[in-house]
């Protein structure tokens, strides 16, 4: 009984008191257009059982990058034999916003008819999934509902925003035996001249070096070019609540992400082998892969990484398993940085891995919401001080370090630090 | 067709609003109650306000009021055909002010069309039907004997019991 219905018995009840206390006839007669409102609505209301509805739903699409505009559309079907009043009403899982169109409908459906619900949304970053439809079926007056919940499944996946970088010609200390493009300083096919050897049966007859040959009789020499090969790149990602900042709608760790993204996508185009671990309360692992294949896994994970909960002991980073993680890899880590992240490094050197820090910085981000007084400024300096000699330390570890302002291009920093021969920390300065 | 269904419940709405403030008015003045014709004339006003509110209370307290006026007027000896006009009229503003609340802008397509039509059908009939007969009975001076009221009453309570079973089947 909904409050519509309430308001007429209340109605109903005191006319029908106050005609029997003041014995007044035209009191009782008064109730009669309240009467015939509530009997029509009674008349008029549909059975349950026999009311049936389909609903269908259907999306434009179901995995989309960064933050776009979907369209979805809800179909019902009055499958009953009755004409069916209804009021259809679709809700949004979490953080969704409608753009446009419309999320609740009315209608009066006669037998086999359809309507539908059509309305466009966006979202930030995840998965989101719908269940059912709400659907209110009742007499046109609208005084005896039922609500139906309807089941209309559908998902989507709003992977985040990356932006494609140009190739970065990298240097890894170690290369994966797979034809790529990064010169492995080892002889072999390839388009770089690498050096002459003595001929071995089996060469190719175009790769001998006829001058070579001709000053040395009998005696054969074959030209080596260098073999070009791919690299093995790994990811941490640092989901750990304690590095998160968040300011209104902008979150520091969903910078983080898009860097990752961009990395993952032009390292995979690159044609490399990537892997991607992302690490907070729950661990996310995209294994070791190539191609779009691997891209999609990495979106996936990355589409899901959330920063939760409180800090834990599980998530301190000397728990962070750096052994998934083929030897001699490159590991890229995107982190803030917390006061005992420098261990995380020292492992890394000594296991063996060619360490890349590309550190957000929080300070900077934090900037717009700080104050302007001189205790606020003392305290900005202080944790400036403290973040440059905690990245200095971990640059000593020859670890190249980027210290990234979120509101610049993160790629120049990246070319600079990738392509440097010494190992030093890039500012975003 | 949209841009017709709109402006045809205001106006509905409007005329059921003005209908009930009148006869809600005239039936103080008729009676030379003055402070219950300003009474009438502030819950009048309190309607308009309802109608910028209709997700709010105000709406319901607004029928109430109205109603409670009239039966006011009514026991003070004023024209009943007044009050049964102002109530019905009352009723009908308050179902439209609800049903244009829950509407929104959403009167797009067919479907919808239908659903404001057959709403707007149900209403007219049904309070149409009922202040006639309310009317015809005024007019008609039909008088009830005490006991016949409470042999009705009677009934009506057994009848209620099958109303409510009536509801539930209906309802699942």
């Amino acid at each position: 009984m909904n409050t519509k219905t309430r308001i007429v018995i209340l109605i109903l009840v005191g006319l029908l008191i106050t005609a029997l206390i003041s014995r007044n006839g035209d009191a009782a007669w008064m109730m009669l257009p309240f009467l015939a409102y509530f009997g029509t609505g009674i008349l008029l209301t549909p059975a349950r059982d026999k009311t049936k509805l389909q609903v269908t739903r259907g999306l434009e699409q179901n995995r989309v990058d960064g933050s776009p505009s979907v369209e979805t559309t809800i179909t019902i079907k009055n499958l009953s034999k009755d004409t069916v009043h209804l009021k259809m009403r679709d809700e949004q899982p979490g953080d969704m916003i409608v753009l446009d169109g419309e999320t609740t409908r009315h209608a009066t459906l006669r037998p086999s008819e359809s309507t539908f619900l059509h309305y466009t949304f966006t979202a930030p970053r995840g998965d989101f999934a719908w269940e059912s439809v709400h659907v209110e079926v009742g007499d046109p007056l609208g005084l005896i509902t039922t609500e139906m919940t309807i089941p209309a499944t559908g998902s989507i996946q709003i992977r985040p925003h990356y932006r494609k970088f140009k190739a970065i010609p990298l240097r890894p200390r170690s290369t994966l035996h797979a034809p790529g493009s990064i010169p492995a300083r080892l002889g072999g096919s390839g388009t770089d001249f690498y050096g002459i050897r003595e001929y071995h049966p089996g060469d190719p007859l175009h790769s001998l070096d006829w001058r070579m040959t001709a000053r040395h009789p009998r005696k054969f020499f074959t030209k080596e070019f260098e073999r070009e090969e791919i690299a093995e790149i790994g990811m941490i990602l640092d989901a750990r609540p304690n590095t998160e900042l968040r300011i209104g709608d902008d979150s520091l760790f969903e910078h983080s992400v898009g860097a990752a993204a961009s990395l993952a996508e032009m390292f995979l185009h690159q044609g490399h082998r990537v892997s991607l671990l992302v690490f907070g309360k729950r661990m996310s692992i995209a294994f070791p892969g190539y191609g779009k294949t691997q891209l999609n896994r990495i979106m996936n994970c990355l589409a899901k990484a959330r920063v939760e909960g409180e800090e834990r002991s599980s998530a301190h980073i000397d728990f962070l398993p750096i052994r998934m993680f083929p030897s001699k890899s490159m590991i890229i880590v995107f982190s803030p940085l917390a006061s005992t992240d420098r261990s995380l490094y020292q492992r890394l050197k000594a296991s063996g891995y060619q360490a890349l820090l590309v550190s957000p910085n929080p300070i900077d981000f934090a900037r717009p919401i700080l104050g302007k007084d001189e205790y606020t400024r003392m305290a900005v300096r202080t944790a400036l001080v403290e973040r440059r000699l905690q990245l200095d330390s971990i640059a000593q570890l020859q670890v190249p370090v980027i210290d990234w302002k979120v509101n610049q291009s993160l790629y120049p920093l990246l070319r600079n630090a990738m392509t440097h021969s010494r190992l030093e920390r890039v500012q975003g300065d | 067709m949209d841009r017709m269904n709109l402006p045809l419940r205001q106006t509905m709405y409007f005329i059921c609003f003005g209908v009930s403030a009148v006869c809600l008015i005239m039936l103080f003045i008729l009676t030379s109650q003055w402070v219950l014709a300003v009474m009438a004339a502030f819950v009048s006003a309190v309607w308009f306000w309802a109608k910028r509110h209709p997700e709010t209370w105000l709406p319901h307290l607004c029928l109430l009021a109205s109603i409670s006026l009239a039966v006011t007027g009514l026991l003070l000896g004023s024209a009943s055909f007044l009050a049964v006009i102002s109530a019905a009229a009352s009723l009908a503003a308050w179902d439209l002010l609800l049903f244009n609340s829950a509407l929104g802008e959403n009167t797009s397509g067919e479907h919808t069309r239908r659903f404001i039509k057959h709403h707007l059908q149900a209403l007219g009939l049904s309070i149409g039907f009922g202040t006639a007969a309310a009317l015809l009975g005024h007019f008609l001076q039909v008088k009830i004997p005490f006991i016949g009221l409470v042999i009705l009453i009677i009934l009506l309570y057994l009848g209620l019991d099958r109303i409510w079973i009536f509801i539930k089947d209906r309802r699942g």
